[in-house]
């Protein structure tokens, strides 16, 4: 691995950590909209990965920043799996199943979406 | 929020990022993540510890993004339904495995 490459993913990271930490920041902050950061970042990343795929971007050093760097520390999955198994433990089975396919739902949506946008 | 636990989160951030990067396989990477959450929820550490780990590295180690671009190679070839089941396996199989360390932390107290 050369030394380009690392600056490169340093560098996607850290922009990825500061996002999501600015997002969690807000949600505990203002209680009167309050809402679901998890749920928010990963839609996010998800609709960036979808522009980024039909983009078909073959570029090594962008690959690295933005797919590796970026999107890889800005969604979290094991948060996700987390409040799944949160709801579990306090007996919300209908909660937990309207959450499940909400992710499902949501994430395939943005995706295709950012998809489509591209190739107009 | 002071320097050094800022500088701590983005060392462990950019450690969890060039481990997912040299392991390079989404399914392991999920499950392993899913463990170590489990593993530290139960245990009683203070709070700014407790941050480090969970959104420094376990956060940073596991992706949604990576998921998602596992599912993609499905829709490309148009196995709907082996897209279906694939998420619902690999959802249900990483809380099977975080409770597993849930209760393996617990137990060794």
């Amino acid at each position: 691995m050369k030394l380009d490459d690392i600056i490169y993913i340093l560098a996607g990271s850290t922009f990825g950590l500061i996002v999501r930490i600015f997002v969690k920041h807000i949600s505990l902050r203002k209680k009167v909209f309050s809402f679901n950061n998890i749920l928010i970042v990963n839609v996010l990343s998800s609709l960036f990965l979808g522009i980024f795929v039909g983009l078909n971007i073959t570029n090594k050093n962008l690959v690295l920043f933005f797919s590796v760097g970026f999107l890889g520390c800005l969604s979290t999955f094991s948060s996700f799996i987390y409040q799944l198994f949160n709801l579990i433990q306090e007996r919300k089975y209908l909660r937990f199943v309207l959450y499940y396919a909400e992710v499902l739902v949501l994430a395939f949506l943005f995706f295709c979406f950012g998809y489509f946008i591209t190739s107009i | 929020m002071n320097k050094k636990y800022l500088l701590s989160l983005l060392l462990t951030a950019y450690f969890a990022t060039f481990l997912r990067f040299y392991l390079n396989n989404n399914f392991v990477i999920s499950i392993i993540g899913s463990f170590l959450y489990g593993f530290v929820i139960s245990r009683t550490i203070s709070k700014s510890k407790r941050e480090i780990l969970l959104t420094g590295f376990c956060s940073c180690f596991t992706s949604f993004s990576g998921f998602i671009h596992f599912l993609y190679q499905f829709i490309i070839q148009g196995y709907y339904l082996k897209l279906f089941l694939y998420f619902n396996v690999i959802v249900i199989l990483n809380l099977i495995i975080m409770y597993i360390g849930f209760q393996l932390s617990r137990k060794l107290t």
